[in-house]
């Protein structure tokens, strides 16, 4: 790999012994890799902020960084971490947290902040074209497809690395003859587009079929960006997928031959009604008994999603015995909660919060509407509209 | 006289290991095999992943062989966690690699010295026929692997 003056000093060691070894780190990768050089960052996001005991080392690792008083040259958020407002319900999952105050001090300390996984609804929202280092899956198909940035899917530790030297290597999505759509997704006329339920199906679909081949889905240009949000999430989860092409409502889709850059697809996909209905039936845990949990927000909801649902929720009651999680970021969170809003919040008996939807899921039996929550998590899948009537279902106020 | 036979390929991560051979023609996910015996301190790594044919399968000490990883991005720490606490396999060959699998053990080097090589780019036609139990002999710095029958 190509390295310039200053990337050799950093390498060497002139800047220190940890620098040198997170270089040593970004070169070996990029080597094995094919990257010819590194680029400049302006942004990342890591995915080592739950201090779960299986990330002792990298924990370590962390801390050492920490300790050498280096801090991130870019923008960098984290994924989302425990909510102490809701100890009581997550009786189950806090023990489990043994690194979690040493780790968001070292985070804190090396300039992390701001914790969602949806860091492009707060103030990490890199520019069209700008390189960037991000790790959790569903923000890096966000960024990709739908603010036209570039990022591969960098892993955790790797992606503090990059955060702290302000590089990463160049290969994979960062190059443009590699953003070239392959598959041709198209719809039938009977889907309704609007819904959805039917979005985050297809893509559970899109993922599968797609791998690692970038798809480009026709039919889509009237969906908001909370819906690519949603279905871009079910494809990370069942495919490698970090980049998807609306025709018509993506940046780097404005039309057909912009997607595939001119050339023809690689193959083109029909998707019916009874694709999407086979691909809930193969994803969805069926439980013989009613939820525990129901989870809402994976990824977090935008603050015009959280409005939407509370409306839904308005005059309602969440059954005793369930608790009917709203995932969103922080920010979010104590906007609703200092607002009108909270009444019919309150009164629904619904939990707002910041926690990472993977955490809302114990003691099972779990229902979502999430699509990547019902593909880690074996939750029972289910429309927005139907979690409610769950939730709700044999209240006196339904 | 023992007879070895030797596969080339690309070094991803530095060092020589040597096991018996443990081989699946499915995909592999990292995170979904191994986190839970992380959490549960084990001892021993038995995969927990209910899709895989591997499942309740222990493959400490093993050389693991299979044809691609499944990436998710805690991959690369769950990994570097299991050759941390020297409970995984020795070693890991595939068909093809990807960088959030080589992360894991590159960072074992770089930040612990505890090499784990992996291999890739052998193709899976050849590496199938390797037999389970043979002792294979990985060199990730050459980018190669021993067969020993």
């Amino acid at each position: 790999m190509y390295l310039t003056r200053e990337e050799e000093e950093i390498l060497n060691g002139t800047k220190g012994e940890m620098p040198s070894k997170l270089m040593k780190l970004l070169v070996k990768l990029g080597d094995s890799f094919g990257a010819e050089q590194l680029v400049n960052i302006t942004s990342a996001h890591t995915v080592l902020n739950f201090g779960l005991n299986f990330v002792n080392a990298a924990a370590k690792v962390l801390h050492e960084i920490a300790e050498a008083e280096l801090q991130v040259k870019v923008r960098t958020t984290a994924d989302p971490i425990i909510d102490m407002d809701y100890s009581e319900e997550l009786s189950m999952v806090y023990p489990m947290f043994t690194l979690h105050e040493q780790m968001m001090a070292d985070l804190t300390k090396i300039g992390v902040h701001g914790f969602t996984c949806t860091p492009y609804l707060i103030d990490n929202k890199p520019n069209f074209g700008d390189y960037c280092a991000w790790s959790e899956s569903s923000a890096v198909i966000y960024l990709n497809s739908v603010l036209g940035a570039r990022s591969n899917r960098e892993g955790g530790l790797v992606d503090i690395a990059c955060a702290i030297l302000g590089k990463t290597s160049y290969h994979g999505l960062l190059r443009t003859e590699n953003r070239k759509g392959k598959i041709l997704f198209r719809l039938s006329a009977d889907i309704d587009k609007t819904n959805l339920f039917n979005l985050t199906s297809i893509g559970l679909l899109i993922g599968e079929i797609a791998g690692a081949k970038v798809p480009v889905i026709e039919g889509l240009e009237t969906i908001s960006y909370d819906y690519v949000k949603n279905l871009g999430a079910a494809s990370a989860s069942t495919g490698a997928v970090a980049l998807i092409h609306v025709i018509g409502k993506t940046p780097e889709a404005k039309n057909y031959e912009e997607a595939f850059q001119n050339d023809k697809p690689e193959e083109i996909v029909d998707i019916t009604l009874d694709n999407i209905k086979d691909i809930r039936e193969k994803y969805s845990t069926e439980w013989n008994k009613g939820p525990n949990n129901i989870s809402i927000g994976c990824p977090q909801l935008s603050k015009q999603e959280v409005l939407e649902l509370i409306e839904k929720l308005k005059g309602k009651r969440i059954s005793e015995g369930i608790n009917f999680w709203i995932c969103t970021n922080n920010e979010v969170k104590n906007l609703i909660l200092n607002s009108e809003y909270k009444k019919i919040l309150i009164n629904s008996g619904a939990h707002l919060t910041s926690l990472c939807p993977l955490l809302t899921a114990l003691p099972r039996p779990l229902t979502t509407n999430s699509a990547k929550t019902c593909f880690y998590s074996n939750a029972t899948y289910r429309s927005i509209e139907d979690c409610i009537k769950i939730a709700t279902e044999g209240d006196e106020n339904e | 006289m023992k007879m070895s036979k030797i596969l080339k390929g690309r070094g991803l991560s530095d060092g020589i290991a040597e096991g018996e051979a443990l081989i699946t023609s499915q995909p592999f996910s990292i995170s979904a095999a191994f986190t839970f015996p992380l959490i549960q301190f084990s001892k021993k790594l038995k995969v927990a992943d209910r899709t895989h044919e591997l499942y309740r399968k222990d493959v400490r000490d093993k050389v693991l062989i299979f044809p691609y990883p499944i990436g998710t991005t805690t991959l690369g720490f769950v990994l570097l966690e299991t050759i941390h606490r020297g409970i995984g396999p020795r070693a890991i060959v595939c068909e093809r690699g990807e960088p959030l699998m080589s992360s894991g053990a590159v960072a074992a080097d770089i930040f612990f010295d505890i090499q784990f090589p992996i291999v890739d780019q052998i193709s899976f036609e050849n590496l199938k026929k390797i037999k389970n139990g043979t002792l294979v002999r990985v060199n990730g710095t050459t980018g190669s692997i021993e067969i020993i029958e």
